[in-house]
């Protein structure tokens, strides 16, 4: 194996499903957002919400200063909205959900299909809301989760149906002016997943919604908004494909969680969006804000993100701490190689009383790829008796580039921030070590990789640790130089 | 944290009111200046952003500007002349000098009259490209300063040299200092830099620290300055390590209305980098400190130590990083910065960086922004030690270690 | 004397240790009890351990321990021996102990401290130098309790409480605990003892002994040690 063969892995959710949809035309202006809140019969408070965004944004300038480059994005030439045909959940086209089958999402309830009596006793352990393209095409255990209060699925029907709570908490977290791409998304956002857990629930099972982009030319704008009242608790999971096309396909998703007095939102992602050719060419630009308000007291979020995909990646899950005792977490594990780009990090802001932040950050690169670390904690004049910790570490496995660019701030002397990073190679000895006990050169990189991002896999929901592990080795087949 | 508020926009102004009242003009005579005024003007304004930090950032323009211009107002074009007829002390010296103690040193002042040696200009045209502007303060400290002064040190020499910046001018000036320290090859070198303040002044430092092959340069930096909380020190240090070249780096300091230390170093084959800084900041001053370690050669050593101590309502930012080319297989890099906030005014902005380009290499940064160990304190008062005296030697081990 | 009177230890707010009735003359007292019951929280709020709020009332040789500052009530004459002594990087432990006398009034000068210090080092048997090395830093638990025991000696203290003095000791230096703690003793100390070790209390002139229960407390003799060590704590508290 050598390093020549490493950026010809085939990306095996390449494909891409032939169906009938229905599509904007491209361009943007304001009839297309108000098209847009016409097609999914949006209340009059949601289109002033878009239109005021999109105003926004046209005065906006797309910000430059990251590690990242890539061709200028021509917003003109996307369609911002591709639905399968027929929007009746009953009626969705059987190559759709094929296609989730065959990306090992399952959709169907399926013993319900079959006749068999569901045990009362045995509770699903995952609910998955599944979007494709623009639109969320079903919703699994729907009618289980109604049972305990729970909304979960698709953000257009609970704006239909649960408009107060959405009307209150969206553009709370993260502004319509917050950022040029929060902006775009606050304008055009499409679908996405909303969930709410009320008081004292702990949801039974993993939520998961799957994204999966199919249409050319298309951007996917879905915007995310999960609330955990108070005393509950909610584990959901993200996880994200794309077909190889030829051209940039751009992602600019908004995620808002908010946690009351006591509540937990343990939110992670497993990011596989298609990363390009070995020359840099197509591949998903995911420029994505995600910021999580700890809004009560004694809250906590927290991010864990397994990203190996996408051409560009753009993200900064990022916690407010503002309730006493909350406490943030980010745990996460980037990958790069052949051409790829990511400049990803996180933002702790403390402004509450003890306060605790954590950040483990795995960067691993090779190839011509660059890998960047870029995080603030800030520790306000008032959070007083606050800790951080940080510990970044970037494994190259060849001359790629991995930067390291942490802000820490601090205004009161009854903190503690501790911030760590190192930078290097595999550990030669390690893997003279297995090797010598019988491992092959490529099991011996994949022990010593999983090792190393080990402290992260450990905060993925056991059902997905497993399926991040598998990504990771096949992401890194070919990467010993 | 006060009110210390910049940006790139107040620069430009600077600059265009410079221009305009003719008090930045071209140097005709300095042929040995980089580029002409306009021209370095333009470099600063086209990059942009020349300001990386939050540390540049905390820096008062009002200050500067200031300073910039009395001084410019009473420096006007016709003090020149009087810098001429001036005895000065010898400037820019090549080889040694015994003086009285029998001991090799060279003592030399720095201040806008005591620097004129035209006839050395034509030396002066070696070091050119070491003065490329940045697109920083030190280009108009360059441009603005009455010529440059410096040391040369031959090859294969030992020295124990000691320079002191102090003033001897009227209050609110500004002066812009430029300084070449040219170590030759072989050669052991210790430099003693005191900076003093005694009025109300601001000084800014553009100060090129050559260190050739096989040299060793050692440079105790010392801030001494009497009225810091009115006095500014922007000093910008470019060193270039040649291969096999040492460095020891280590500056005490205690802020001041605004202190600022810009240390960049460029390293090459086989070399050691040692910046030590130690700075113990009360009252209401201010101190930031940006060091920059390039690694461009192979298998070089360098570490970086930069503690703070910040009582009262004092402020300390660092910012650090390390730079490893894709050539520079073999390098160990390691920064830390330490941060003990002692009062609930104090303030603290950190950040350590890390840009790699190899992988065949150990490199290392940390911060840390803390008080006092609390359980460390309640140790020795169990034993007797009161409160006071307890944080003053938890304080000096903070120091130590 | 050391006398408590309704003495009420907490953490958080939450009590570990309520209404605490009892008093200490010179001679040596044990303190014994089963683990987490809070007995080196009673040691520690002695001190003045801020991780403790208190209740009630002690008195220290006719004055109020409780409205002292922690190293008032080290000058005053208390002095305690840490279960887990903290390392403090950066300062050596002759610099500490010098430190630590200099607050205290008419301390000898530096050449007789030192002379004092290295006497009880070599007695100690702890390694060479070790005036230099840094308080209980990358030192063994053995070694560090040494430490502690040589600063009780130094400091002179007219009350001393031992945690746990004896873990980490081997053999021959249990030994010299034995007999560094008789003779410290015989001085008209005041020495309590935090211990489950039959081989220190058996060797020790004990003068009383107060096991700490989850709700009671039960004071005796040096019988009642043998008789816990013998049945354990569960029927006794």
């Amino acid at each position: 194996m050598t390093v020549d063969n490493l950026n010809q892995t085939k990306y095996k959710e390449g494909f891409s499903t032939e169906t009938d949809s229905v599509s904007l035309p491209p361009g943007l202006d304001e009839s297309t957002i108000r098209n847009i809140s016409a097609i999914k019969e949006e209340p009059e408070w949601l289109l002033e919400f878009r239109l005021k965004a999109f105003k926004r944004w046209q005065e906006m300038a797309e910000p430059d200063w990251s590690e990242l480059n890539y061709d200028p994005i021509d917003y003109q030439a996307l369609s911002y909205y591709s639905a399968p045909k027929s929007r009746d959940k009953d009626d969705i086209p059987q190559e759709i959900f094929d296609t989730f089958e065959k990306l090992g999402v399952p959709l169907h309830e399926r013993d319900a299909l079959l006749g068999i009596e569901k045990d009362p006793n045995v509770i699903p352990s995952v609910a998955i809301d599944a979007v494709f393209d623009s639109v969320s095409v079903a919703t699994t255990f729907k009618a289980e989760l109604e049972k305990y209060g729970i909304v979960f699925g698709s953000i257009s029907e609970a704006i239909q149906s649960h408009p107060d709570l959405v009307k209150k908490y969206l553009g709370s977290v993260i502004p319509y002016t917050d950022n040029y791409f929060a902006t775009l998304n606050s304008a055009v956002f499409t679908d996405g997943t909303f969930c709410y857990i009320p008081k004292g629930v702990r949801c039974p099972m993993e939520l998961n919604t799957y994204f999966r982009i199919n249409a050319r030319n298309t951007g996917q704008f879905e915007r995310t908004l999960i609330i955990a009242d108070e005393d509950s608790y909610v584990s959901y999971l993200e996880g994200c494909t794309a077909p190889a096309y030829d051209e940039n396909t751009l992602h600019a998703a908004c995620v808002e969680l908010v946690t009351l007095d006591n509540a937990e939102i343990k939110y992670s992602t497993v990011q596989n969006w298609y990363p390009g050719d070995e020359n840099g060419v197509g591949g998903v630009l995911n420029f994505v804000t995600k910021r999580g308000l700890c809004k009560g007291e004694s809250s906590k979020i927290s991010w864990t993100q397994v990203e190996t995909g996408s051409a560009v990646t753009w993200k900064y899950p990022s916690c407010i701490l503002r309730g006493d005792n909350s406490v943030g977490e980010f745990y996460s594990v980037a990958v790069t190689k052949g051409k790829q780009m990511a400049d990803t990090g996180t933002k702790m802001l403390h402004v509450g009383k003890n306060t605790k932040s954590t950040i483990v950050s795995k960067g691993i690169s090779f190839g011509d790829s660059s890998n960047t670390y870029r995080g603030q904690v800030r520790i306000g004049k008032n959070a007083h008796n606050s800790r951080n910790y940080t510990q970044c570490d970037s494994l190259m496995l060849d001359n790629s580039k991995a930067l390291t660019l942490p802000v820490v701030s601090q205004y009161n002397n009854s903190s503690i921030v501790e911030h760590e990073a190192s930078a290097g190679k595999l550990s030669e000895e390690a893997l003279f070590y297995l090797q010598s006990r019988g491992l092959d050169e490529e099991n011996a990189v994949n022990l010593v990789v999983n090792g190393f991002c080990k402290d992260v896999f450990q905060k993925l929901p056991l059902e997905f640790a497993a399926e991040a592990n598998q990504l990771l080795n096949v992401t890194l087949e070919g990467a010993v130089g | 944290m006060s009110d210390l508020q910049y940006t790139i926009s107040d620069l430009h102004n600077l600059i265009n009111i410079g221009i305009r009242d003719n008090m930045l003009t071209s140097n005709s005579r300095d042929n040995w200046l980089p580029q002409s005024t306009e021209n370095c003007l333009n470099y600063i304004m086209q990059n942009g952003n020349p300001i990386e930090s939050t540390f540049y950032r905390n820096m008062n323009i009002d200050v500067l500007k200031k300073h910039l211009f009395t001084a410019s107002s009473s420096n006007s074009s016709k003090s020149w002349n009087t810098h001429l007829e001036d005895e000065h002390d010898l400037l820019f010296d090549e080889g040694k000098v015994n003086d009285a103690h029998g001991r090799l040193s060279r003592r030399w002042h720095s201040n806008a009259s005591a620097i004129h040696p035209y006839k050395k200009y034509v030396k002066f045209n070696n070091y050119q490209p070491y003065f490329e502007p940045k697109g920083r303060l030190s280009d108009l400290c360059t441009m603005n300063s009455t010529g440059p002064i410096g040391v040369k040190v031959k090859a294969n020499s030992k020295e124990d040299l000691s320079v002191c910046y102090t003033d001897t001018f009227n209050d609110n000036d500004l002066s812009c200092i430029t300084c070449i320290v040219d170590i030759g090859k072989g050669s052991s070198v210790v430099i003693d830099e005191n900076f003093e303040n005694k009025k109300d002044s601001g000084k800014l430092f553009n100060i090129v620290y050559l260190v050739k092959n096989g040299s060793e340069l050692t440079i105790n930096r010392n801030y001494d300055l009497l009225n810091k909380d009115s006095s500014m020190n922007i000093v910008e240090s470019r060193v270039i390590q040649f291969p096999e070249s040492k460095l020891n780096f280590n500056i005490l300091g205690e802020g001041s209305k605004h202190n600022q230390d810009i240390i960049d170093v460029e390293i090459h084959d086989n070399c050691f980098t040692s910046i030590v800084g130690t700075f113990n900041c009360f009252d209401k001053v201010t101190n930031n400190t940006v060091v920059n370690i390039h690694h461009k050669g192979r298998d070089s050593f360098s570490r970086v130590d930069v503690k703070s101590i910040v009582d009262d309502f004092a402020h300390s930012s660092f910012l650090g990083c390390i730079t490893v080319d894709k050539e520079a297989e073999g390098v160990d890099a390691e920064l830390f910065n330490k941060n003990l906030l002692l009062s609930d005014k104090a303030t603290a902005i950190t950040e350590p960086q890390l840009d790699i380009n190899t992988k065949e290499i150990n490199c290392k940064h940390g911060c840390t922004v803390s008080n006092v160990n609390k359980d460390e304190l309640y140790y020795l008062q169990a034993k007797g030690i009161d409160t006071a005296s307890a944080e003053e030697t938890l304080k000096k081990c903070f120091l130590t270690i | 004397m050391l006398v408590t009177q309704e003495f009420t230890v907490s953490v958080d707010d939450k009590p570990i240790l309520e209404d605490i009735n009892l008093d200490f003359g010179p001679g040596i007292h044990i303190i014994m009890g089963p683990n987490g019951v809070g007995k080196s929280s009673f040691a520690h709020a002695l001190m003045g351990n801020p991780k403790y709020q208190t209740d009630g009332a002690v008195e220290f040789f006719g004055k109020d321990l409780l409205a002292m500052e922690t190293h008032e009530r080290s000058r005053a004459g208390l002095f305690m021996s840490f279960q887990t002594p903290t390392p403090i990087e950066g300062l050596s432990n002759f610099q500490f102990i010098k430190q630590c006398l200099d607050s205290k009034q008419g301390s000898p000068g530096i050449t007789e401290t030192l002379a004092k210090f290295k006497g009880l080092t070599d007695e100690f048997n702890l390694p060479n130098e070790w005036d230099k090395k840094h308080l209980n830093v990358q030192a063994s638990g053995g070694e560090k309790k040494k430490n502690e025991l040589i600063q009780m000696l130094m400091l002179n203290s007219e009350c001393a409480i031992l945690d746990e003095p004896d873990s980490g000791l081997d053999v021959d230096a249990l030994q010299i605990l034995t007999n560094v703690i008789q003779d410290f003793a015989s001085n008209d100390k005041i020495v309590i003892i935090i211990s489950h070790y039959e081989s220190l209390i058996k060797n020790l002139n004990v003068d009383s002994v107060t096991v700490l229960g989850k709700d009671k407390t039960i004071r005796g003799d040096v019988d009642l040690a043998y008789q816990v060590l013998d049945e354990g704590f569960k029927n006794i508290v």
